[in-house]
């Protein structure tokens, strides 16, 4: 058999796939769950607000990418860190990596579940989706990447479906009002919510071998941040003109509902042919995430000098696969459970975004500076 | 080699893709022969603390029609029982209407509409209407006589939802449960009295949270329909006045003073007149008396609506949403209420008219 190269470079990818990247890596997390806390119209400071920080933090992601140590992948790190560390290092990333990948699997699976196949098995689906983002990813990390052309494409023009709702009949201004509110602990997880759904470039730090070196790096991270912010308010505004803040709180997927409220002669249920477009996001996150786990399972177990090969990658999938189907079986069976490892994805994913631009930015400064 | 591994996993990646879509893995059976998608419930007070739900089957095939009726404790049980007396399989994803009985309005709906809601097949633009009278007897004879006849009544309330006629005001389950769980409002839903030959329009229910409190009916309705909503009239007939104006669209504007214990209620009213068989004729001078009339009898009637609103404790008009202001805090539900049950009330009327068609003399 011929032996794959999952991680060949043939040619560098044009850095304007940074915009695709990064926009869908953040905006994923809230397209698949709305919470309750962020379903108020103050909301709408707090993310512009992170918006604007979330611009400082790709700065500082920016000053990581361009330095001398990134663009050397593997070897960089090594130089920075020495190879036991970066051992180490990978082996506690492998958590946010898989409780991020069974968190979107999982939240995919039951919306889908909920709206079309009530009567399926939750495994079998997780099993076909992960097949899916399998077939993807096996393609090589190159194509992938590319792939997250079609992933935005496909899904960016929903957005305009959500503009009828900011008309009437639908719509009612006085929803809006009052725009503050008093501080309370709902806040909080709130600003912590609309963070972690502003996480995701940080997972670029993996990508950057494969990107061509540009400067332009930076204005792409901008433009992805500021479509993300616009399509949050865009749809936190609409729902909240459609529905009303009180009864808000009652949608589970106000997504998705609203969509199936619109008429359309031909399709009665848009909802279905909606989660079907959304499939291809998902499928895209899912398949850079099982590469980038397959690259650290590499790294962790000393092969990285060595060939990728199928039956390697084939055995982290199957470990993936496996564990998020007992997740899904023992551990993700109530609304409290969803609830936990709902927070625990949001604190981690805030957490990554937060210091680990900064963190790598002050090693490799400490590290010039001792030379 | 690999390009046959690569094949196979492509081919049992579509295999398992087909395998979800349609048959194997217990997924549900929709072969159209085997069916019978329902497109309205009817939900009416049984014996001892039962609901009562019927359906006619089947909605479109042409084949002999039947009323189903059944005894329940819970609407979804009588999905569940439907299936077990009739041959096809009833499919609720073309649940268009859902028509109540008055009395089990007033018992509160919210727990038949919460359990509508729960279920993804059903399409949030589910008509909701309350209907009074024998509406059983009614679908029967209609069966006899004529094909379809639900598919009619919901093609009647299609209409009127979208011309936004003022005739009368269909409500879907949305916009029910948003008037429901929103603070300041109270629902509304058309009331239709059936009777074996009939089925007509009564006039606009008014609920208190979920329970239903009055019918609103004629002169009333047609108050509630010019003020309370966005629609217009397409005839405003006022016999005590013996005249009839058309096409009335109106402007209203509620303030409320600072403390919330005085409501102004402003309503600009335009519109043409369309019928007239009062005694006096119809020059310049007595148009503008009759107009002065109108004004003032709809000011009382206006007056004396709210005043009942206020009695029963309840905002359909949903005044309380003009309590609302960008910045700053906002009254809770019950503070709201209590305000509202003291509040005096001034209305006053300003009505335009069309230019009559020929010369008055």
């Amino acid at each position: 058999m011929k032996p794959i190269s999952l991680f060949q470079k043939n040619m560098p990818i044009k850095a304007v796939t940074v915009f695709f990247i990064s926009n869908r890596f953040q905006v994923i997390f809230f397209l698949l769950v709305f919470p309750q806390y962020i379903a108020h119209s103050y909301m709408i400071w707090f993310i512009i607000a992170l918006g604007i920080l979330s611009q400082g933090n790709l700065y500082i992601l920016s000053k990581w990418i361009s330095s001398s140590y990134s663009t050397k992948g593997y070897a960089g790190f090594i130089e920075l860190f020495g190879e036991w560390k970066v051992r180490i290092l990978t082996a506690v990333a492998l958590l946010p990596i898989l409780v991020k990948l069974s968190v979107l699997t999982i939240n995919f699976v039951s919306t889908t579940r909920y709206y079309i196949f009530p009567s399926v098995n939750p495994s079998w689906l997780i099993f076909v989706f992960l097949l899916m983002s399998m077939y993807v990813a096996i393609r090589g990390m190159e194509n992938t990447i590319r792939f997250s052309i079609i992933a935005f494409f496909t899904v960016i023009w929903i957005i305009l479906l959500f503009l009828p709702f900011y008309f009437p009949p639908n719509a009612a201004w006085i929803n809006l009002f009052p725009l503050t509110h008093s501080w309370s602990q709902q806040t909080w997880k709130g600003i912590l919510f609309i963070w972690a759904t502003l996480s995701g470039p940080e997972y670029l730090i993996c990508l950057i071998p494969w990107l061509k070196q540009d400067q332009k790096i930076v204005k792409y991270m901008t433009w992805a941040n500021i479509v993300t912010v616009l399509e949050l308010l865009i749809v936190l505004i609409a729902s909240l003109l459609f529905y009303g803040h009180h009864y808000l709180l009652l949608i589970k997927y106000p997504y998705i509902e609203m969509t199936r409220y619109l008429q359309n002669p031909i399709f009665e249920r848009i909802d279905i042919v909606l989660i079907a477009f959304y499939l291809f996001h998902l499928v895209f996150m899912v398949s850079i995430l099982l590469l980038i786990l397959y690259g650290a399972m590499r790294i962790i177990f000393k092969k990285v000098s060595k060939e990728t090969t199928r039956k390697g990658f084939l055995i982290t999938c199957v470990i993936t696969t496996a564990l998020i189907i007992f997740l899904n079986q023992f551990l993700w069976t109530n609304e409290r459970q969803y609830k936990t490892w709902m927070n625990i994805e949001v604190v981690m994913s805030g957490f990554t975004y937060l210091f680990i631009p900064s963190f790598l930015v002050i090693c490799s400064k400490i590290k010039r500076r001792r030379r | 080699m690999r390009k046959g591994v690569r094949t196979s996993i492509l081919a049992f990646t579509l295999i398992c893709l087909l395998l979800t879509t349609s048959c194997g893995v217990r997924p549900e059976n929709n072969l159209i022969e085997e069916i019978a998608p329902v497109i309205f419930w009817y939900v009416k007070k049984g014996e001892n603390k039962n609901l009562k739900i019927s359906t006619a089957v089947p909605p479109i095939l042409k084949e002999k029609k039947q009323l189903f009726s059944l005894q329940v404790n819970l609407l979804k049980q009588g999905a569940k029982d439907f299936n077990l007396i009739y041959y096809r399989e009833m499919k609720v994803g073309q649940l268009r209407m859902i028509f109540i009985d008055e009395q089990v309005a007033k018992k509160g709906i919210a727990k038949i509409v919460d359990s509508l809601l729960i279920d993804p097949d059903t399409s949030q633009r589910l008509f909701i209407v309350i209907v009074t009278g024998d509406f059983e007897g009614y679908l029967k004879k209609q069966m006899k006589d004529k094909e379809n006849a639900e598919y009619y009544l919901y093609r009647m309330l299609k209409h009127y939802e979208d011309q936004n006629q003022g005739e009368l005001t269909p409500i879907n389950l949305h916009e029910y449960k948003k008037m429901l769980y929103t603070p300041y409002t109270d629902p509304y839903i058309p009331v239709f009295k059936a009777d074996q030959q009939n089925f007509s329009y009564e006039g606009t229910a008014i609920f208190k949270k979920d329970t239903l409190v009055k019918t609103l009916t004629k002169m009333d309705d047609q108050v509630f329909q010019l003020v309370g909503t966005d629609n217009y009239l397409k005839y405003l007939a006022i016999p005590k006045l013996s005249v009839v104006l058309g096409r009335v669209h109106t402007a209203v504007d509620f303030n409320l003073n600072s403390s919330y214990s005085k409501l102004f209620i402003k309503v600009k009213m335009m519109g043409r007149l369309e019928d007239y068989q009062g005694e006096n004729g119809m020059n310049d001078k007595n148009i503008e008396k009759m107009k002065s009339t109108i004004e003032a009898f709809m000011e009382e009637r206006t007056k004396k609506l709210m005043k009942k609103m206020q009695h029963m404790h309840t905002d359909p008009f949903q005044i309380g949403t003009h309590t609302i202001t960008p910045f700053g805090k906002t009254l809770t539900d019950k503070e709201w209420y209590k305000k509202w049950e003291n509040m005096d009330i001034d209305v006053k009327y300003e009505l335009q008219l069309g230019p009559l068609p020929r010369e008055s003399k």
